[in-house]
């Protein structure tokens, strides 16, 4: 643009300080520099997306290595850059802790002394029959502690941002994200500006993963294309962006499931400690997801559970395809096949027998809305695999073994726990006679996976026209209402409700003659309710789906690498709206899975990241994918979803990591607890079972 | 890139660079890919030296004797037709696996050879092949590979490496690469690289070489020694490389631990024998 300046940000590159002095003089003194800005220069120097418990530039404390201080505005970023080298920081070091588990302790250290004498910010309870008596009639029991880690989302293009102020004057923000609206409601609120007067547009972009859903650029961006008056432009290196946005929650999980001789769970309590990092974005609500899902889609009757999140000075753990999903049926999925092993029951036919049914109820006392869809998606990834066929057998000459494994997972569709999922759309159609073209204007975000085109196709669809007539406009927060998040497998859902009621007011609009006949249609979902503080009763969840995944492996018993040979993912997507869409989801979320599986090791030592590249962090590549994914899509139809359809986008990911591990135990005899099974540590287990 | 890169040279007479190499008072250093020693963001170099315009590019196989111009990218080595088949194709697998594509296409043989990293599967293949280094100082030197990385960037001060040669045997042999990475794109974590000469059924010539496992790429000329004049036996083979592997204290970091390297190594090493044997007989 025209006058455009370019941003670098000061990062704090310490776990945990005081900022005793701040010295930005010869910063702004270096040629070029047209600005430094730091926490005095913001108006409401805080934001959040569950809580406003992080500055938008620190003045005072810092409390993780990705927190910002000051902000350098220059005619070019060399520029910027070189003048962020000149500011001087001194700081006084404060006591780290890193640890979730230490940092439970009366005596750590507090990373938010202002918000109470503990770092325990999330504590969830279920509490649903008797655990003690169902242990007494359990004739098994199996007890471990899992230990999950920090996934980096590593989408194809870093953070990267516009602000301008547009010919209205209001500060506009062009940035890829998951929710516009929210975006702009953050950036006002720092700004102490009406909301009217910030925008927030979004291009479509090639991946976010749950990563774009809390604030790295945007409310900087906004400030210094306020204060300045002029276009801001940054893009994050891919170290910026390592250490910048947040991670997959690492968890300790807990778990003692029983169960009777005939394959029945009587009995499952946990415990899941969570590491929160340094400020809460939405870690409340991820851990509302663990909790529900960790006893799995199976029908317990008597469950406990205790779910603590955590802060410590680690980069903050946020939203990830599955959204605490894929920690806690890792544990369901790793205790039900330990259980089928131990009662010497083949793990397809366990599932059978404990798969919910319609009526039976969850960890939360209530049933999930019908229909209920497990024992479809079981049955057909077992028949697709042919899992009663396998070649048990091993060659007990060769140093590769191979193995077989299995598991299912469920996921909510849309946001839980009380909050009025909404939706927002319009539709404008034009022509005389006939409509020859129609405008839909819908402010989901597109991350990748495709939203856009399911939207103009629903669209076409409601409207009875061709798809080549419909226009969309997307994620523009000027012109259009709120849609919601592209997260929670929402969108499909959400947007193609809104669309179809938005359509059908068109119509009848078009019908009574008007020109352009307009539809604006916001759809509520059914409401749901938050956990009851003991005992955790709700109805939290509108929608759920299903998934299951059979695989083959292959592990080397000399080196202890593990090769994934074939994946069948059968996900119940109610009606599929675009299948070749739905293939690149489910192939997508195997990679990324087997990433978590068996790859990527995101290291952290006392509050610092040694993998802060994609050279340290590695990432599956075309080499390590799987032989063959295989999809198998599942359409029950869910009433209250357009034409059928349910939410899809993190369901593939759940199963596979806890089917590896099936699998390496089937080839060698070894359960592993802890992700990723890098060859190292599979190669440790190994010797110590021989 | 270099902070305090003042002089880029690209001089086309081996007299013109060295004089330039020699100068005390400017920082200089040679640039052959700069794959290395760009990322190294290096504060203390002044000049680059450019050795593009030497002529000292290209790949000649004589009757006895194969020569890789120090200037020859890993890319041009892949694609060498004589290098995809003499040897079993160890040269070209071993460029191939150790870059990418693009860094293939810059990053040159000497280059390679100065960064000297410890588990490069490049240089495990040239020590595997006897490979000798051709440096360029006030007078030509030529030395065994396995010396000049004791101390690559003392041999090479002041100079230019302008050859890599080894020998090119028209005899039965067999060789083979074999290496444990976290990813197949990624650096090894261990590898070994066997060449093996054969006389009946005796083996005649032995040469392993690991790398990963020390501080730099290394020969096992123990177990070289060991196994050359005997018939061959796997599992004796085996043994000896295991024994050597055993002997090791590898470095540790974030891609693997001291312990792994080292079971790793007893892996390798006898993978890599048996594996170039068997090949060796398929001749």
């Amino acid at each position: 643009m025209p006058g455009m300046l370019h941003m670098k940000i000061l990062f704090a590159e310490r776990p945990h300080a005081r900022i005793v002095r701040l010295d930005t003089s010869r910063a702004e003194a270096y040629p070029g520099v047209v600005a430094v800005l730091t926490a005095k220069d913001v108006p409401v120097n805080e934001f959040g997306l569950q809580q406003r418990d992080q500055p938008v530039l620190c003045g005072d404390v810092v409390r993780f290595v990705g927190d910002k201080i000051a902000l350098i505005v220059a005619e070019t970023e060399k520029a910027a850059t070189a003048a962020r080298d000149l500011i001087q920081v001194e700081f006084e070091d404060l006591p780290v802790v890193t640890d979730p588990i230490t940092a439970m302790k009366p005596d750590a250290p507090l990373v938010h002394p202002e918000l109470g004498d503990s770092n325990v910010c999330v504590h969830y309870k279920i509490r649903k029959g008797d655990v003690a008596a169902g242990f007494a009639q359990s004739d098994v029991i199996v007890e471990s502690e899992y230990h999950l880690p920090f996934q980096e989302h590593a989408y194809l293009q870093p953070e990267a941002g516009l602000a301008y102020l547009d010919d209205e004057g209001r500060v506009t923000v062009q940035v890829g994200g998951q929710w516009p609206h929210t975006d702009r409601e953050q950036i006002a609120h720092a700004l102490a500006l009406p909301i009217e007067q910030v925008r927030v547009i979004y291009p479509a972009i090639g991946g976010a993963f749950g990563g774009r859903e809390d604030m790295s650029v945007q409310i900087v961006l906004a400030l210094a294309a306020w204060k300045l008056r002029r276009p801001v432009k940054i893009i994050w290196s891919r170290r910026e962006s390592i250490i910048g946005h947040g991670k997959r929650h690492p968890m300790t999980l807990r778990a003692r499931w029983g169960a009777t001789r005939a394959g029945k769970l009587v009995a499952a309590e946990m415990e899941i400690i969570a590491d929160a990092g340094a400020y809460l974005f939405t870690t409340n609500k991820v851990l509302g997801n663990a909790t529900i899902v960790c006893t799995g889609p199976y029908f317990i009757p008597h469950v406990k559970v205790d779910t603590y999140g955590v802060y410590t000075n680690n980069i903050p753990t946020c939203a990830f395809r599955g959204f605490g999903a894929p920690q806690g049926n890792f544990l369901a999925e790793m205790q039900m096949n330990k259980l089928a092993d131990a009662l010497g029951i083949d793990p397809v036919e366990f599932r059978m027998r404990n798969a919910l049914r319609e009526g039976d109820t969850l960890g939360v006392g209530t049933p999930p809305p019908p229909p209920v869809s497990i024992a479809q998606v079981i049955q057909a990834a077992a028949e697709r695999f042919k899992w009663d066929e396998r070649q048990t057998a091993q060659d007990e000459s060769s140093l590769i073994r191979r193995g077989f494994g299995f598991a299912a997972g469920f996921k909510n569709v849309g946001f839980s726990f009380g909050y009025q999922e909404n939706c927002w759309a319009r539709i404008e159609l034009y022509g005389d006679d006939r409509v020859v073209r129609a405008v839909v204007h819908h402010a989901g975000a597109d991350v990748g996976q495709g939203a856009h085109t399911v939207m103009a196709q629903m669209a076409a669809e409601a409207l009875g026209i061709p798809l080549a007539k419909v226009t969309l406009i997307a994620s523009d927060t000027a012109t259009m209402g709120n849609s919601g998040s592209t997260s929670a497998s929402r969108m499909t859902f959400m947007a193609g409700n809104a669309i179809r009621g938005a359509a059908q007011l068109a119509l009848e609009k078009w019908r009574a003659e008007e020109r352009p006949a307009i539809g604006e249609y916001t759809y509520l979902a059914p409401p749901t309710t938050p956990f009851d503080p003991e005992t955790g009763y709700a109805m939290p969840n509108f929608a759920y789906s299903y998934a299951a995944q059979a695989v083959e492996a292959e592990v080397d018993t000399e080196t202890g690498f593990v090769r994934l040979r074939r994946v069948v993912s059968a996900d119940d997507v109610g009606k599929a709206i675009n299948p070749q869409a739905i293939e690149g989801q489910i192939e997508g979320a195997v990679a990324q899975a087997q990433g978590y599986a068996l790859q990527e090791n995101f290291q952290m030592k006392d509050g610092r990241v040694l993998t802060d590249q994609l050279s340290t962090y590695l990432i599956p590549t075309v080499l390590d994918v799987p032989d063959a994914v295989e999809s198998v899509i599942v359409e029950v139809p869910d009433p209250r979803g357009p034409w059928g359809a349910r939410g899809l986008g993190e369901l593939p990911f759940l199963p596979l990591a806890p089917a590896i591990l099936a699998a390496i135990h089937d080839a060698t005899g070894v359960w592993l607890d802890d992700l990723p099974a890098t060859p190292e540590k599979v190669f440790k287990a190994l010797g110590r079972s021989r | 890139m270099l902070p305090n890169l003042i002089e880029y040279h690209r001089p086309t007479t081996m007299s013109g660079a060295l004089r330039l190499l020699a100068r005390r008072k400017v920082r200089t250093v040679p640039l052959a890919g700069g794959t290395a020693l760009v990322p190294s963001r290096d504060p203390s170099v002044e000049a680059v030296v450019d050795l593009s315009a030497l002529n000292l590019a290209g790949i000649q196989w004589h009757a006895q004797q194969a020569h890789l111009g120090a200037m020859t990218t890993l890319q041009t080595l892949a694609s060498d037709e004589i290098a995809q088949r003499y040897a079993n194709g160890l040269l070209t697998e071993a460029a191939r696996v150790c870059a990418t594509r693009h860094i293939r296409n810059v990053a040159t043989v000497g280059g390679t050879l100065v960064a000297g990293d410890a588990a490069c599967d490049l240089l495990v293949a040239l020590l595997a092949l006897d490979a000798r280094v051709t440096v360029r100082i006030r007078r030509i030197r030529t030395l065994a590979l396995d010396e000049f990385l004791n101390a690559p960037s003392a041999y090479v001060d002041g100079g230019i490496i302008t050859r890599v040669n080894f020998p090119y045997l028209q005899i039965p042999h067999g060789a083979a690469l074999v290496r444990i990475a976290r990813a197949p794109s990624d650096a090894a974590i261990v590898n070994a690289a066997a060449f093996v000469v054969l006389d009946g059924g005796m083996c005649k010539q032995v040469r392993l070489a690991l790398g990963g496992v020390a501080p730099r790429v290394i020969r096992a000329a123990s177990v070289e020694s060991e196994l050359e004049g005997r018939a061959w036996d796997d599992a004796l083979a085996a043994r000896i490389a295991e024994q050597f592997a055993a002997s090791l204290t590898p470095p540790s970091d974030a891609r693997a631990s001291s312990e792994y390297r080292r079971e790793m190594a007893a892996v390798v090493a006898p993978r890599a024998l048996q594996q170039a044997w068997a090949r060796a007989q398929g001749d």
